[in-house]
């Protein structure tokens, strides 16, 4: 029952239930087999999936072809990518950028995914899923870009870090895809994919490696790293040893060249042209080696002789390589290595201002300082009376007054001070009486009436000396300045000191005691009457410097102690570590620097004040002054040595600029040149091992955890670049792949270079050329008849006919012009004592004395010796010290011929100048024979005294010698293909697939229209750059003394480098 | 109904619920918990379309194959390169025989190896071009990785790729990877864009075949149509085979004249030429090597020949219907001449679908056969 109800008629049996639960499982059985089978085969959501598959399907495959389309493109257009593009004038342009390779590449992929679309989605049969595609807009690209790092880097110019590295190309489309109903829905969508291929990335990395090779890039950093290198490891050993003669040679520029080359290559792609390198080492071995001349030049000695002799050459290592070019490699390491001290002293200084000090009146003018006075006169004036008739009255006009006249006057008192006790040398007094007359006129206008003044005064002139001896930067410090002196401790010389200054004072103003005639007044008269303003009563006027009168025996000491400051001055010097002062400029100022301090330290002790002064500091007198003033004088004009050096520093940058520019043709300056050579230095220490397609990392910043290797293939056509005229068989391009041309900038054989050596100083170069004409002409019999013997005895001739001549010209002009000697010699003297001299020379012992300097000295020493004709002129005056005075003029006499000496043989070889060149010239070559003959004959013997290279710096001494090598290269490389070996994009027939290439080389650019639109051109390359050597003074100098002084590759005058 | 009976009653109703309810529970289990190791009718298709799509448009990050080594080590001696483990010649052989492909589709994979592979269908399955035979193998095992990834482990699949750029004539690129299947397979096909752009448009066949069919419009017999079709057709074949073959296939035999060490690789076994027809057609375009035994060296001009042989005898029934079809259209004069060169055009270019392949995918329960 029902406990709700009771009733159990209500009750629904558990079977009824249970039948309804079957009965409803059946049905949900139904329902969700027939809503399966709806969604599997009818239901929208079906139907949808599948459109959804179709147009995903399709989507995939139109990527697919687009980025086979886009390959397509990269593949052409890296086969012959547009360099220079051609205007609607037909001129040619440079392109600058990618934007058209990006445009030729998008023109091309628009038109091969048109061509896939014509293709594969239209009117397919059979299961095409789509019905149609149809492009509504042209295919585009973007650029994703990538970090690089590369395992091998630039020591100095690393290449950039970022590239473009991938396109992704995309294009809006219109997909037909077939419905349920038999119809066609229209579905818009733009493809985008990913280009496979790494073809920006090999833009990037070319256009970035031909940009490594010119201009102000990387290859000039290399090149002159190179350049320095053999420079240095030649130079300091034809310094040290006279070989090798030819310093910078065409042939170790372009091995040197190559290697810088592939230097760039490494540091731009991470990888060299691996037979490049193979050759690179084969032609490193016939360079350098001494056994290389036996090695045939071939690719296949390559496989015939082994690996291991032209592997060990492949790396890029300047400094062994420059070693390995001379003959004697550890010789050359000895030399570079030496550490080289450069002296910098003064004597070629002091040796410059002594005989500007003692020929262009500086000695005249210090010992007239010491004896200068400057002297006034003061006025006092005391009035005794004065009185005045007075006026006529009224009615007259006062019309002015008459000159006061000197009634009378006469000497009261005249006083003199011998040592200025009062501040006077002299003291006069007068008295004078002195009147005037008044003019008055009537009014009437006709009559004139006079009335008189007169005064009587006491007049005071006194002569003062408030500064004497002015000189050496003191004055009034002489101890009895006006009176004579004996010297007892400075030879018992008597000074006059200043004792005469008075009477010279009043000479020089013309005051006398007389007031001279009415038409003739004194100066006396117009103080006494005081009708000039300024003679009023305690007035200083007339002020005059006068010189006194001195002895000899001033100039005789004078020398002495300059001669002593000569010397000891002159060999004040320092040393300067090369090393320290890469730049020679740098180097030179710093010395002057240093040497300057060493002067002022050392200026007491050389001036020697305390030998001329007592304890109060006072000279004892104005001849002692002199004597330490003409010293300090002397010494005076080194005050300046910073400034000297400094100019000299300038001079030699100026200098190398202007062989630059004239000789060069080049722009480079100093500055660039050291900054270049300062910035390369330091590859120096690289030995670079060429990487063959070294991994190079990629990551993409916009792209996290995206990142990926590249490595990649070069190959450069030719292997090696050569000086030799190259056709390109494949691309018919002919061009000179290299061409190198250095000029050694300072060298006799170069015209303006000689105007500037030759007849620069005869100490410097002169001599050290005219060491190797005497050197020759000692031995010409070995080149009689010789073109060389024939120039030497054309020389000799010359040089002997004119010396005496020359000689007798400059001394005669010098010292007629010496206030001292001028009237001692004349013309007819010096031409017989000349004469007389050089009678005792041949021709050979001419130049040989020329050579040595004993010629020069042995005339100066015979000039010197005209003692007793000096003597003989001076036997009638009153000289009271005729001993010294004549010692004085010998010696300025003898230092006098010296210096007309040197100008006169300066002159004869600058005159001579063609004559040495033609010497120079038939010297090198003769040499130059010699030496590929490998016979060690005279020529040989006498290399080293070749002089090359720029004495630094006369006229001021031979600190150093200088030479500076420019360098330029440039070429084509005629084929370069850039293959990016880690991905491998476009498909092959032959191995499946092949790498994306980007080429270089000469070829006809067509657009898809088949019109010509520019060129794809060879990478060009270009460097200017320089390189000096410091060696120390003398020897020979360095440089370049066969070869030429200038070798060009053949081709190098070719302006236009093209061929094709 | 009596107190006694009442019981019983309940008793039976509640053993009628039971076996109700359990009958009814035996409806609903296979709806309600479906089996998951037996696949519905209809996921298997769905399958097979997903995992044929996912290639198309899945990537490879990275994928290599390398060439034979015994040709790098012949190749690199005929260079004049002493083969040695330096760092010279080891990167100079990896960088020309070691291929690396980044990035690259599933379907790209496939249709570049079917484009280099040089199938000739002749007597027997023959890849001509030995060297990318690593390339199968490392195909072979990302596809296994793929399918295992995408299909799970209860099916087995086979992949085909078919690339047939002259339709009817077994050369081209074929394939098959995975295992065999079962006559039971599911089989799902997409045609695929070759990295091969198409021979020629529309428009340039059209310039090609008019010469022949020019007049075809006032062809009055079905003899006469059919003539000037198999003429155009064979003037396309030519021209086809001129502009493409020769510069694809070209590099193959360029190759083998500059290297002898390759050549003998490239022989084609007398054991082959078994079918007369083919032999006949080979005398013209095979020369007789007899420093390799009698052996015959591919040369260019005579497989073109070939070729060309083979591409006219196996589209000669095609061109037979077709022009029987074509006939009556022109008897009637509903085609307008401009109509009939188009029509003509397309469906002679179809013969020649060089720039797309076929990949079909079947899959099967794994463990049936």
């Amino acid at each position: 029952m029902s406990p709700a109800t009771g009733d159990d008629a209500a009750r629904i049996p558990l079977a009824i239930i249970g039948i309804a639960l079957l009965l409803l499982s059946t049905f949900t059985v139904a329902m969700v087999g027939a809503s399966r089978l709806a969604s599997q085969q009818y239901g929208p959501a079906g139907e949808l999936g599948r459109m959804d598959e179709l147009l995903f399907t399709a989507r995939g495959d139109l990527g697919r072809a687009l980025n086979y389309a886009v390959l397509q493109s990269c593949d052409d257009v890296g086969r012959s990518p547009l360099i220079q593009g051609i205007d609607s004038n037909g001129s040619g342009y440079r392109i600058v950028d990618d934007f058209y390779e990006i445009e030729r590449i998008t023109v091309l992929a628009t038109d091969f995914f048109d061509e896939y679309l014509d293709a594969n989605y239209r009117f397919l049969p059979g299961d095409t899923r789509v019905a149609g595609a149809f492009r509504t807009g042209n295919v585009t690209l973007s650029v994703i870009e990538a970090t690089v790092e590369r395992g091998f880097e630039h020591p100095l110019w690393a290449a950039y870090d970022e590239a473009d590295t991938y396109f992704v190309a995309s294009v809006p489309l219109n997909i037909t895809i077939p419905d349920m109903n038999g119809g066609f829905a229209v579905v818009p969508v733009r493809i985008e994919t990913l280009v496979t291929t790494r073809y920006p990335l090999l833009r990037s990395l070319a256009e970035e490696f031909e940009g490594r090779l010119n201009g102000a890039s990387p290859l000039t950093l290399d090149v002159t790293a190179g350049t320095v290198a053999y420079t240095w490891a030649r130079g300091y050993l034809q310094y040290a040893t006279g070989e090798p003669e030819n310093i910078i040679d065409n042939e170790h520029m372009a091995l040197m060249a190559n290697g810088a080359i592939m230097l760039e290559q490494a540091s731009t792609f991470n990888s060299v042209d691996p037979m490049g390198l193979a050759h690179f080492g084969v032609e490193t071995l016939l360079a350098l080696l001494p056994d290389g001349e036996s090695v045939d030049r071939t690719t296949e000695l390559m496989k015939e002789v082994g690996k291991t002799w032209w592997m060990e050459h492949q790396n890029v290592n300047w400094q062994q390589d420059a070693l390995d070019s001379t003959a004697d490699a550890g010789d050359a390491m000895l030399a570079l290595n030496r550490e080289r001290s450069y002296e910098f002293n003064l004597s070629g200084i002091v040796q410059e201002e002594w005989t500007n000090f003692l020929f262009d009146g500086e000695l005249k003018r210090a010992i007239a300082d010491a004896y200068t006075a400057n002297l006034a006169l003061e006025i006092g004036r005391e009035v005794t009376y004065s009185y005045h008739v007075s006026p006529p009255g009224e009615n007259w006009s006062y019309a002015g007054a008459e000159p006061w006249e000197v009634d009378s006057f006469h000497v009261n008192e005249e006083l003199f001070f011998p040592d200025a006790e009062q501040g006077y040398l002299e003291c006069v007094n007068y008295s004078v009486q002195r009147s005037r007359q008044f003019v008055y006129v009537h009014d009437d206008g006709g009559q004139t009436a006079y009335t008189t003044e007169r005064m009587g005064e006491h007049i005071w002139l006194n002569i003062s000396c408030p500064v004497y001896s002015n000189s050496a930067g003191t004055s009034n410090d002489i101890t009895n300045p006006f009176q004579a002196v004996r010297l007892d401790q400075s030879g018992g010389y008597v000074d006059p000191n200043l004792n005469d200054a008075a009477s010279a004072y009043r000479d020089a103003i013309g005051l006398n005691h007389s007031i001279g005639s009415r038409d003739s007044r004194t100066l006396l008269y117009d103080i006494l009457v005081n009708n000039r303003s300024g003679y009023t009563d305690g007035a200083v006027v007339l002020s005059r410097e006068v010189v006194c009168g001195h002895n000899h025996w001033v100039e005789y000491l004078s020398w002495e102690h300059l001669g002593d400051i000569r010397n000891a001055t002159g060999d004040i010097g320092i040393s300067i570590l090369e090393r320290d002062y890469f730049d020679p400029g740098d180097m030179m100022i710093q010395a002057g620097s240093q040497l300057d301090a060493v002067l002022r330290a050392r200026s007491g002790e050389l001036l020697g004040r305390a030998n001329f002064t007592n304890d109060d500091g006072m000279f004892e007198s104005a001849g002692t002054k002199a004597v330490y003033s003409a010293g300090a004088s002397f010494f005076g004009q080194f005050g300046n040595v910073s400034g000297m050096f400094e100019n000299a520093a300038a001079g030699l940058a100026e200098t190398v600029d202007t062989a630059l520019e004239n000789t060069a043709q080049s722009e480079l300056d100093t500055d660039t040149l050291i900054g270049q050579m300062n910035d390369s230095r330091s590859l120096l220490d690289y030995e670079f091992v060429l990487p063959l397609g070294s991994e190079i990392n990629l990551t993409f910043p916009e792209y996290p955890g995206w990142s990926e290797t590249v490595r990649v293939g070069l190959d450069q056509t030719p292997d090696y670049l050569n000086t030799t005229y190259y056709s390109d068989e494949y691309t018919g391009y002919d061009c000179y792949t290299m061409k190198v041309k250095n000029i050694c900038l300072f060298t006799i054989q170069l015209g303006d270079v000689a105007d500037m050596l030759i007849g620069s100083g005869f100490d410097l170069l002169d001599r050290e050329v005219l060491l190797l004409i005497d050197g020759l002409f000692s031995r010409a019999d070995e080149f009689v008849n010789t073109t060389l013997g024939n120039e030497i005895e054309g020389f000799v001739t010359n040089i002997t006919g004119d010396l005496k001549d020359e000689l007798v010209d400059s001394i005669y002009s010098r010292i007629a012009n010496d206030s001292e000697l001028g009237a001692i010699f004349d013309n007819d003297d010096l031409t017989g004592i000349i004469g007389d001299y050089l009678d005792e020379f041949g021709r050979g012992e001419i130049i040989h004395g020329l050579a040595d300097g004993s010629l020069i000295d042995g005339l100066a020493e015979t000039l010197r010796g005209q003692r007793a004709f000096i003597a003989a002129y001076l036997a009638g005056t009153a000289e009271p010290y005729l001993a010294e005075y004549l010692d004085y003029l010998c010696q300025r006499a003898g230092e006098l011929a010296r210096e007309a000496c040197v100008e006169a043989i300066s002159g004869l070889m600058h005159e001579l100048k063609d004559e040495i060149q033609q010497i120079y010239l038939e010297f090198s070559e003769q040499l130059e024979e010699e030496v590929k003959a490998g016979v060690d004959g005279v020529l040989s013997e006498l290399g080293e005294l070749a002089f090359s290279g720029l004495p630094i710096l006369p006229p001021f001494g031979w600190w150093f010698t200088i030479n500076v090598w420019y360098v330029e290269v440039q070429g084509d490389i005629p084929g370069l293909t850039v293959y990016d070996t880690g991905n491998h994009p476009h498909m092959s027939p032959l191995f499946g697939h092949q790498p994306q290439v980007y080429v270089r080389e000469f070829a006809p650019v067509f657009n898809a229209s088949g019109d010509l639109i520019g060129y794809n051109l060879p990478v060009h390359y270009k460097v200017q750059t320089a390189s000096f050597i410091l060696v120390p003074p003398g020897g020979g100098g360095v440089g370049d003394r066969t070869g030429g002084w200038e070798e060009a590759s053949e081709g190098f005058e070719q302006d236009d480098t093209s061929g094709a | 109904m009596g107190e006694g009976n009442r019981g019983y009653s309940t008793m039976v109703d509640a053993l009628a619920f039971l076996v109700l309810v359990s009958v009814a529970a035996l409806f609903l289990a296979p709806v309600l918990f479906p089996a998951t190791s037996e696949p519905a009718p209809g996921m298997q298709e769905q399958l097979a379309r997903a995992a044929l799509a996912g290639l198309v448009d899945a990537r490879v990050s990275e994928f290599n194959h390398s060439m034979v080594p015994v040709f790098v080590s012949e190749f690199i001696q005929d260079m004049g390169v002493h083969l040695d483990s330096s760092e010279l010649t080891s990167t100079f052989v990896n960088q020309l025989f070691n291929h690396r492909l980044l990035h690259r589709t599933y379907a790209d994979l496939l249709c570049d190896y079917a484009a280099s592979q040089f199938y000739v269908g002749i007597a027997g399955e023959m890849g001509v071009n030995v060297l990318t035979s690593s390339y199968r193998h490392g195909l072979e095992n990302e596809l296994q990785d793929y399918f295992s990834s995408s299909l799970g482990p209860f099916w087995a699949w086979s992949l085909q790729v078919a690339w047939e750029p002259f339709t009817g004539v077994p050369v081209g690129g074929y394939a098959t990877f995975g295992h065999p299947q079962p006559s039971s397979a599911w089989c799902s096909s997409i045609q695929v864009s070759m990295p091969n752009r198409a021979i020629m448009d529309t428009e340039e066949i059209r310039e090609v075949i008019n010469p022949f069919t020019g007049n075809i419009t006032r062809a009055r017999s079905v003899e006469s149509v059919e003539r000037q079709v198999e003429s155009a057709f064979e003037a396309l074949t030519d021209e086809i085979l001129n502009t493409t073959l020769v510069p694809f296939i070209g590099p193959l035999f360029d190759w083998v004249d500059d290297f002898s060490g390759a050549n003998s690789m490239l022989r084609l076994n007398e054991s082959l030429l078994s079918d007369i027809e083919i032999r006949q057609s080979l005398e013209y375009g095979f020369t007789p090597d007899v420093d390799e035994g009698g052996s015959n060296s591919l040369d260019i001009d005579g497989f073109r020949g070939f070729l060309k042989t083979m591409i006219l005898e196996r589209n000669r029934q095609f061109l037979h219907d077709f022009s029987a079809m074509l006939a009556p259209i022109i008897e009637s004069g509903t085609a307008s001449g401009e109509s009939v060169q188009d029509f003509l055009a397309m469906s002679l270019g179809e013969r020649f679908p060089s720039s797309r392949a076929r990949l079909s995918l079947q899959i099967w329960e794994a463990g049936t056969s």
